[in-house]
């Protein structure tokens, strides 16, 4: 794949990620929050299982054995459960722009938590006046949008 | 509030990304993905015992609904298979930059068609400001990389 091709699918994904939550949110007004969260993982579930069985090249490698040893690392999906009922309810309130916005806006900020303290085993990164101007840009951006 | 609600539930990816970066180095990144659903199946059906006395939980029709409202499940398996395959291929801010300005110019397009809203100036500054702020962010990090 060439790079044009390559960034076009990459802009491609953001317009996924917008829709992700759109349709979630649509959902959650048409059939009812609980009830729309729990489709939303057995549908996702049917299509991870799908391209599981047609991509992964290695599929011997376990993942209950984990259970032993790493418990901790099978709880992403489950912590994200909470994620995908607390977005669909806020698109249903205040729309996708500023759902996505906020999204990204509190990822940045916990991002720039575990930079400063090293946390889950990454390098501790240096405090620059990039990065404090990019922090207080973000914070003048928050305070817009919640205007 | 609801904003801040989104806010921390952005922090709260954060932990979920780094739990399934480090599960899909041990089994893979599809494994993952569908262990990732498999617990998060089992998170939703504590949302749905916690809260189904007070709420009128039904079985849902999936017949009369439409297309789209179906579609967040599969785009969201489709994201992960995505990411696997292009994020290897590019620099992170160029992943980043290009993501943040295709979902931002979906989101307005969506608001627009299904809510009737119109992005504010303020709003539309506000996420610039954010966007800029993240770029500005990343740059360092990218040359690491």
């Amino acid at each position: 794949m060439n790079k044009i091709a390559l960034y076009v699918l990459i802009f491609v994904m953001g317009i996924i990620t917008a829709n992700i939550n759109a349709a979630n949110g649509i959902f959650a007004t048409k059939v009812g929050l609980l009830e729309s969260v729990l489709v939303i993982h057995l549908i996702g579930l049917t299509m991870s299982s799908i391209y599981f069985l047609f991509l992964e090249k290695n599929k011997k490698r376990s993942a209950l054995a984990l259970l032993k040893t790493k418990p901790y690392l099978l709880l992403g999906g489950f912590i994200g459960s909470f994620a995908v009922v607390s977005i669909s309810f806020a698109v249903q309130n205040i729309g996708v722009l500023l759902v996505s916005t906020a999204l990204i806006a509190g990822q940045f900020i916990f991002s720039f938590v575990i930079d400063m303290n090293g946390w889950f085993g990454f390098d501790k990164l240096e405090l620059t006046k990039s990065k404090v101007a990019s922090i207080i840009i973000m914070i003048g951006g928050v305070a817009l949008l919640s205007i | 509030m609801i904003l801040l609600l989104s806010v921390a539930t952005g922090m709260i990816f954060i932990i979920t990304k780094t739990l399934n970066m480090l599960l899909s180095k041990e089994v893979g990144i599809y494994k993952s993905n569908i262990v990732n659903h498999v617990t998060g199946t089992f998170g939703a059906l504590l949302f749905v015992l916690l809260f189904l006395r007070n709420s009128d939980f039904q079985l849902v029709d999936l017949t009369h609904i439409g297309i789209y409202p179906l579609l967040g499940g599969i785009l969201g398996a489709t994201f992960v298979a995505l990411s696997n395959y292009t994020f290897s291929k590019t620099k992170v801010l160029i992943s980043t930059v290009l993501i943040l300005i295709g979902q931002t110019i979906a989101s307005v397009i969506i608001d627009y068609y299904t809510l009737g809203q119109i992005v504010s100036i303020q709003t539309l500054i506000g996420t610039l400001m954010i966007i800029i702020a993240v770029i500005m962010y990343s740059t360092p990090s990218a040359k690491k990389s």
